[in-house]
């Protein structure tokens, strides 16, 4: 009787098994049909509206003949509520993408006061249109953390231009960035018309518009301050804002610095559990270039980093699949592959070592020592289950140098 | 000197007949065609100095043609610039991975288009 109560019990663990297996199935599909709906909609919405936008700009051309000026400043106006429209749609992507857990960091090694300055730099032209006084300032020695940068300029243009738009003529906008003990500390003020404290808790959901200029002026999307506090919370970091009714607003966004190990460690995590979700592998490709510290002492740090970073473009354009990443430390860099068991992951490493090789050569005949590095592989789930593990199967697996072309 | 002449490969009628006008007021000749499979024969025939090329369209997407015109002797040296409203990160990725010399995404601004076209035709 026990034997048959038991093996009963069993039956019904696997069936209720089964049946969740199948719901959490459905569950997945339903959440890919929303993220294609998501972007096949906006794919549609754009098709239109660029015809709208080319349409009224062939008339603002005076390519179809001669306007008035009132013609031109009422299709000024459409133009510019289309590029709205236009925004709105590339957010409310992001930010569908970003909920649906489907952004992945790309983080390398960046000097983000270098970064914070260029970006901030390119505002110039606007703030000096509203007469503002924008002063951009950064530490003088690189500031150098791990950071996605795409998604680190999205941050600083969202934040920027935030400020030159609520911001009046001749008020003033502040850029800065301060290195502290664990983390980095941006901040970016301006003496603009601020916001109602009421409205203050609020300022980093979506759609909370409060502190907008009434009638004339550029409107936002309403997403803007919500991506950019999605964007920060992915870096692991905080976004806080102060301000004051008509005094300013200061927003100000800790990044904290990890080392290149823990980096690697969590992009390589984060594809594990992607794949084991998907029950699918994942593949970890590790180039590490030799005697890099003698290298850089001779090379410079500026050289040496611009050596890296050409290597990481030329990998990168030797991926044609659509996942893959590429994390750069200082001597190491990690090309994760998603879905790519071991055959075509080692397909995929001839690749890199092929195009590694011959950019080699070409560094070569312009003068560059010899620069040996070494490429390995590792599997998940064949060759490892966890990030460490994977990590130190794919090192230093099959040696190349530089010279055997 | 004779007027250069584009390519442009696009389902959407309207778009069409707006670059039309658009690119003939730029002083280049338009010739056009409204899927992948006549785009990919007109590149052969009418021998244009750039294509501008959609992606999503009928018969066959524009990542497939580009890859064809960069295989075939004929028109590998043609410049080919993707104009497409898949806005996703992926897009440049995708279309460079598949031989094209420049991306835009729709809705675009005229004069970038232009610039782009203007350096290409260098």
């Amino acid at each position: 009787v026990e034997a048959w109560c038991l093996s009963k019990a069993n039956e019904g663990i696997r069936l209720l098994y089964k049946e969740l297996e199948e719901k959490n199935e459905a569950l997945k599909k339903i959440d890919q049909l929303k993220s294609d709906f998501v972007s096949t909609v906006s794919h549609e919405l754009r098709t239109p509206l660029a015809i709208m936008k080319e349409g009224v700009s062939l008339v603002l051309d005076k390519i179809t003949g001669e306007v008035n000026p009132q013609q031109e400043k009422t299709l000024g106006m459409v133009y510019s509520n289309i590029n709205r429209l236009s925004q709105l749609i590339t957010d409310l992507l992001d930010i569908s993408k970003i909920e649906a857990g489907r952004v992945q960091l790309k983080k390398t090694l960046v000097d983000a006061g270098a970064l914070v300055k260029d970006i901030a730099e390119k505002w110039r032209l606007e703030s000096d249109k509203k007469k503002q006084k924008l002063q951009i300032a950064v530490p003088q020695k690189p500031v150098r953390i791990y950071l996605d940068s795409d998604k680190a300029i999205q941050v600083l243009n969202n934040l920027i231009s935030n400020a030159i738009k609520y911001t009046p003529e001749g008020g003033a906008i502040n850029v800065g960035l301060s290195e502290r003990q664990d983390d980095v500390l941006l901040v970016v003020s301006d003496s603009g018309i601020g916001i109602a404290s009421e409205d203050l808790p609020h300022a980093f959901e979506r759609f909370r518009q409060f502190s907008r200029a009434p009638g004339a002026g550029a409107k936002g999307t309403g997403l803007g301050l919500a991506i950019t506090r999605e964007l920060v919370n992915l870096h692991e970091g905080t976004i806080s804002v102060d301000s004051k009714l008509n005094k300013g607003s200061s927003f100000s966004i800790t990044l904290p610095k990890m080392d290149s190990e823990t980096v690697f460690k969590q992009h390589i995590l984060s594809g594990i559990k992607e794949a084991a979700e998907k029950n699918s592998h994942l593949a970890v490709v590790t180039v590490k270039i030799s005697d890099f510290a003698k290298l850089q002492k001779e090379l410079g740090y500026d050289r040496m980093h611009g050596l890296l970073k050409e290597i990481e473009d030329t990998i990168n354009s030797s991926l044609r699949r659509k996942a893959d990443t590429v994390v750069r430390d200082t001597g190491e860099l990690i090309v994760l592959l998603f879905d790519a068991n071991k055959k075509s992951a080692s397909l995929v490493r001839e690749r890199i070592s092929s195009v590694m090789q011959s950019f080699l050569e070409k560094k070569r005949a312009q003068g560059l020592e010899a620069v040996v590095f070494n490429i390995g592989l590792a599997a998940y789930p064949e060759d490892a289950a966890d990030e460490g593990d994977l990590l130190n199967k794919a090192r230093g697996v099959v040696k190349a140098k530089s010279e055997n072309a | 000197m004779p007027k250069k002449k584009i390519l442009f490969i696009e389902d959407e009628v309207d778009l069409v007949e707006m670059m039309k006008l658009r690119l003939a007021a730029a002083g280049y000749e338009a010739v056009v065609a409204f899927d992948g499979e006549e785009g990919l024969s007109k590149a052969k025939t009418e021998k244009p100095d750039l294509v501008l090329l959609d992606i999503i369209m009928p018969k066959m997407d524009g990542f497939t043609v580009c890859r064809a015109l960069k295989e075939s002797p004929v028109t590998e040296n043609i410049p080919v610039v993707v104009v497409s409203a898949s806005g996703g990160k992926n897009l440049p990725q995708r279309s460079f991975a598949a031989g094209a010399d420049e991306v835009i995404t729709k809705p675009f601004e005229a004069q970038e288009l232009l610039d782009k076209i203007k350096k290409l035709l260098k």
